[in-house]
């Protein structure tokens, strides 16, 4: 498989290079070339900082997120692997002020571990930061066992809310209570047509037989959980949504933020026909779809798959995914 | 810890890094090789801590959980601690960090028989550990994922060795002089 890059333990950096000098009025590297940060940011004594450490490979997720109301710094690992603790700590370090800070972690076994960790390590120096757990794919763990599920793309409900509420001055204590009700508001279920190609191995990360979709399907392109043939896309996501509501069931009326993301090798024009069909199933059942967003931003490679994510956000919360930030990736949210 | 010692695990898990990363492939993102690999590579050439230098390059859940393995294993060839005592140590902090017991299919499989044999075995310890871990990884083949991507998948890797479990065994398997792999 030919894939654009200069060697294996470069791409990262090569990456970053690219991204700062792309964007140099919005971040900027840090002390450490793999923390990627603001270029301008307010006195961390006075504002919650937010930063979350990933393996790369994921993006625009979650370096492209990093800006105005939206995350201070992203810790950026290797491909596909948790950053250590040693280096999520020295994001820690240059970017934890008398305010505190929170490092946003995606519950996958690598970045709890080295998360924690980085936590501990911190805590130790005398910083005050603290962690918050992201989890929301309900194919992961079955209903009851939400806090073992692992974190898929409706993570980005709390790093926009969080980011827009710590922007605007809110305390660290309120946000972590803040990022664990988006949290309890939002289900995320993936369906994937066909694998990506890992960049350190160059081989397909699953097989999967032409006529089959996977339900279910990690980040990471991990294997899914279920398999359904393939049929008209209406089908599926009948299925889909009807899965994510007998999870967490939406009362009529309530308002509903539809999160739409491409697993890097869907089509927009896919994924607006899959927005169309959660649409008409929501609709159906009297659901009302506010400030929804469609489009790749967590991806693996070029897999192909979508997933869909529904929040239902309380009032100061839609207040806050709706606020105007300035990232490199992070997409205008209309009414 | 000796670098004769390392550059034999870096010799050792080239030839592996193949077999790992397709052992992955069946229950995770298919990297566990290249991943331990990178960390081993960056322990030979490190000159302080083995075990830092590799968590610091081989970074992911493998990278904090097998610098524990490392270190147990250069206190012993610092002779601070007897090897069932240090691989004892090792599988409790691993089990405390991952979260994960016996019978979950992780590394901890490997080790934690490994540790058991070498403080039953006073005679020779490191024998008993390599045997004892060999088998270990062996029965991961049988038993279903409860941490980890692993657990994650469609039948939770039934039918497949764990690639962690299988690293523990090499890693312990390179302790014998003039070993071979057991791949």
């Amino acid at each position: 498989m030919k894939k654009l890059f200069n060697s294996l333990n470069r791409m990262a950096d090569d990456m970053i290079d690219g991204f700062v000098a792309a964007y140099p009025t919005i971040v900027a590297r840090g002390d450490n070339p793999r923390v990627v940060r603001r270029s301008i940011v307010k006195p961390c004594d006075e504002k919650v900082t937010l930063l979350i450490g990933n393996g790369c490979g994921h993006e625009p997720i979650a370096m492209g997120f990093v800006g105005e109301g939206l995350l201070d710094a992203n810790i950026v690992g290797d491909v596909f692997t948790a950053p250590s603790p040693d280096l999520i700590l020295t994001g820690l370090e240059e970017i934890t002020g008398k305010a505190g800070s929170i490092l946003l972690i995606s519950r996958h076994e690598g970045d709890v571990i080295n998360g924690n960790a980085a936590i501990m390590m911190a805590e130790d120096d005398g910083l005050l930061a603290r962690s918050l757990l992201m989890y929301d794919d309900i194919s992961s763990a079955p209903k009851g066992l939400e806090n073992e599920r692992r974190g898929a793309a409706g993570t980005i409900f709390i790093y926009k809310v969080l980011g827009a509420a710590a922007e605007a001055g809110m305390s660290l204590d309120a946000l972590l209570t803040l990022g664990k009700d988006v949290r309890a508001r939002t289900r995320t279920l993936a369906a994937a047509v066909a694998p990506g190609i890992s960049p350190l191995t160059g081989e397909v990360m699953f097989t999967l037989p032409d006529d089959e979709i996977f339900i279910g399907m990690g980040v990471h392109g991990e294997p899914g959980v279920g398999r359904r043939k393939v049929g008209p896309v209406a089908d599926l996501v009948e299925f889909m949504v009807a899965e994510i509501l007998t999870d967490c069931p939406i009362s009529k009326g309530t308002p509903t933020v539809v999160l739409i993301n491409g697993a890097g090798g869907t089509t927009q024009m896919e994924l607006l026909t899959v927005f169309a069909e959660v649409t008409e199933r929501l609709t159906e059942k009297g659901i009302p779809i506010v400030s929804p967003m469609i489009g790749s931003f967590s991806t693996t490679q070029e897999m192909r798959g979508f997933s869909i994510s529904l929040f239902t956000p309380k009032h100061d919360m839609l207040e806050y995914w709706r606020a105007p930030q300035r990232s490199p990736n992070f997409p205008q949210i209309y009414g | 810890m000796t670098s004769s010692f390392l550059n034999q695990l870096v010799t050792r898990f080239e030839g592996l890094e193949v077999i790992l990363n397709n052992l992955d492939a069946a229950t995770g993102d298919g990297d566990h090789g290249t991943t331990i690999l990178r960390g081993l590579r960056a322990a030979e050439t490190s000159c302080g801590s083995s075990a830092k230098a590799f968590r610091m390059a081989a970074g992911g859940a493998s990278g904090s959980l097998f610098a524990l393995l490392i270190n147990a294993i250069e206190e012993v060839s610092l002779e601070k601690i007897p090897l069932g005592e240090a691989l004892a140590k090792a599988a409790d902090q691993i089990s405390q960090l991952g979260q994960a017991k016996a019978g979950d299919k992780t590394m901890l499989d490997a080790l934690i028989p490994a540790a058991e044999a070498a403080l039953a075995d006073l005679e020779n310890p490191t024998a008993a550990a390599i045997k004892a871990a060999q088998e270990g990884a062996a029965l991961t083949k049988a038993m279903s994922a409860k941490r980890g991507r692993a657990k994650y998948v469609e039948n939770a890797g039934v039918g497949h060795i764990d690639a962690g479990a299988k690293s523990v065994a090499e890693i312990l398997t390179a302790l014998e002089p003039n070993s071979r792999s057991c791949a």
